[in-house]
């Protein structure tokens, strides 16, 4: 039986790990945290569990690419998925306006059209532009006979671009543009309007919460890993993998060695380069992965409430306090009160489980290096500073809160900085979304599966989409080099 | 204003220091794969580089059309002669 080492439990590692094992490999999964999932990761306080990056995710119907992917790898029947309002999934709250994100092109169409009449036809247009260029991704709509290439000039253009064309009214263009940061981490100027394509079509598809969150994902995942004989090590940090004559031979933590004929990395390509001997890849490579941007970071707020939580039981909220997209992207400050907040309610959508559905996750924009600096050479006890710095943001932030939310009375409240993001993941730069797949490092200059050490195999959200569903996919595409593209698509197609 | 001469030994040099080929290894006929084991991998790192160093924009095409040393040698050179004809 071929052997596989997977380094990374979170959403990337997990599927290519179970598609390998479906294929008759033997696989073991290294994971350096205590528990799996990464991203996935939902925290308890006093027994009250907290989401951190799963709050919903597209195209989770069974017969959508999400749901055959969930089938496929054998968890479908586990989970309980609960599609959120189709008249409203996402909520966009502006200074004077507000906007429901729809379900479904043409109901989006429609609510678009009837709150900016003038503009039916660029709406129309820019819809047409937004479905053609999602075309252009194969993998997403499983039709691997568009060529990988054709999604070349998507990448090459950004959002802001073509909503320029079709769209006028500036409202209009902050309505369509204001969720890209949060939503992927990249602002409109800079966004491929690709990517964009291919994230709003996923959520189009229907926007779905699980119960018991990214921890029961990742749960079921691992179950139906070890249920087919594989194996997840937790507390095991890939320190090394073992390189001779140009392919990979196995990994090492620490003392511990673990023989492999592929390794599958789910982790920054620059912790991959960490791991690999100095003259594994040339220069090039290595210059360009150490110079690349890694993506935006967050500080999350997660707190109890006592009050009615309903308005938020089947959306999220998108609250900008300003019409300006630029400053929305800017990171939250002790000294200001934040201009943008998302918030979402995961306990809310379960069905029965005490304590839970009264949890509130928030998440802020945030810069890593703001915290780096404010932390100095404090390590992991953390500075004074930065302590302030911590305080003064939930400080702002419950202030805004009172505002918006005034017949909600706060219980508990606690935050994460990009520097605890990046503690517990490993995620240079505590990215939320690894790589930032803007439209300088998109296109013919995005990261690829392989790199030139033969035997190793990239997969994660940096490697392919932002998102649950992103990480998924690299890991189809990736293992794809091994297993046969067609293959997989015949697979999940079947699911 | 660069010269042909120039052009060529900046080209030459990315490719011995960034793709550690050896300076002899590196002739206007020898083959991209089968010489130098230069692969569509490290094409999209050949172009970074090519592109940050001249500050031109290779079209994609025409990088993966290379096949020889010489080939990428005539294209950076006609790239950088219209930028400066464009910026003169
Ligand atoms: C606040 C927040 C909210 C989000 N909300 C959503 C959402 O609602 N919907 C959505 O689709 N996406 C969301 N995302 C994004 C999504 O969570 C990620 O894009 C996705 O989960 C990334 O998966 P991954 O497999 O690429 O990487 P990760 O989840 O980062 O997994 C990498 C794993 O590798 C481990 N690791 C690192 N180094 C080593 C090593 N040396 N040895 C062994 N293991 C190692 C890490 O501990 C980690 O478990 C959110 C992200 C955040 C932070």
């Amino acid at each position: 039986m071929p052997q596989a080492v997977i380094v990374g439990s979170g959403m990337g590692g997990l599927t290519a790990a179970l598609l390998l094992q479906k294929h008759g490999w033997q696989v073991q999964v290294l994971e350096r945290h205590y528990r799996p999932g990464g991203f996935l990761h939902r925290f308890f306080r006093q027994g009250i569990g907290y989401d951190t990056g799963f709050h919903y995710v597209g195209s989770a119907g069974p017969d959508q690419l999400f749901g055959r992917a969930m089938k496929h790898l054998g968890v479908y029947d586990r989970l309980r998925f609960s599609e959120l309002d189709p008249e409203g999934f996402d909520w966009l709250w502006f200074p004077d306006r507000q906007f429901r994100v729809p379900a479904g092109f043409e109901r989006w169409k429609a609510a678009l059209t009837a709150a900016f009449p003038d503009e039916s036809q660029g709406i129309a247009n820019f819809a047409e532009e937004l479905r053609r260029a999602s075309r252009a991704y194969g993998w997403f709509h499983l039709d691997l006979s568009t060529p990988p290439e054709s999604v070349l000039p998507w990448e090459e253009c950004s959002l802001q671009q073509v909503v320029e064309r079709h769209l006028k009214h500036p409202q209009l263009r902050a309505i369509v543009c204001g969720q890209t940061a949060p939503l992927y981490g990249i602002v409109p100027a800079e966004a491929p309007f690709g990517l964009h394509a291919v994230v709003t079509d996923h959520f189009q598809q229907g926007a779905y919460s699980v119960d018991g969150g990214g921890d029961r994902l990742a749960r079921e995942l691992v179950r139906e890993l070890r249920a087919g004989g594989g194996k997840l090590h937790l507390r095991t940090p890939a320190t090394a993998i073992d390189v001779r004559e140009g392919v990979a031979q196995g990994v090492w933590s620490g003392e511990r060695y673990f023989p492999a004929d592929l390794v599958v990395t789910d982790i920054h390509p620059s912790l991959v380069l960490d791991l690999l001997p100095a003259q594994a890849v040339r220069p090039a490579y290595r210059d360009r992965v150490r110079n690349s941007r890694v993506g935006a970071a967050h500080i999350g707020v997660y707190f109890r409430v006592e009050g009615d939580l309903s308005v938020l039981k089947r959306r999220n909220l998108y609250r900008f306090r300003s019409w300006d997209v630029e400053e929305m992207a800017l990171p939250a400050s002790p000294e200001a009160p934040p201009s943008f907040y998302f918030l979402a309610a995961p306990g809310a959508r379960e069905q029965g489980r005490a304590g839970t559905e009264q949890v509130l996750v928030a998440i802020l924009t945030a810069e890593h290096k703001i915290f780096e600096q404010l932390n100095g050479e404090s390590g992991e006890t953390r500075s004074e500073a930065y302590r302030a710095a911590k305080a003064g943001i939930e400080g702002q932030f419950r202030a805004v809160l009172a505002e918006d939310f005034p017949q909600w009375k706060v219980l508990a409240m606690e935050s994460s900085t990009p520097l605890s993001t990046q503690h517990y993941t490993g995620a240079p730069g505590g990215a939320i979304y690894g790589h930032y797949h803007s439209v300088a490092q998109m296109g013919r200059y995005r990261y690829s599966s392989r790199i030139k050490v033969r035997g190793v195999l990239q997969v994660g959200h940096a490697i392919g989409f932002p998102g649950i569903c992103g990480a998924m996919m690299s890991a189809y595409v990736g293992c794809a080099e091994i297993l046969g593209g067609e293959t997989l698509v015949a697979e999940l197609k079947a699911a | 204003m660069a010269t042909a001469e120039e052009i060529i030994a900046t080209v030459d040099r990315i490719l011995v220091d960034q793709f550690e080929l050896g300076a002899d290894q590196v002739a206007p006929s020898a083959r991209l794969r089968e010489d130098l084991d230069l692969d569509s991998l490290d094409a999209a790192d050949m172009m970074i580089a090519i592109e940050k160093r001249f500050g031109v924009r290779l079209d994609d095409n025409v990088a993966r059309s290379f096949t020889t040393v010489e080939d990428i040698h005539h294209y950076v050179r006609k790239l950088v002669l219209e930028k400066e004809a464009a910026e003169a």
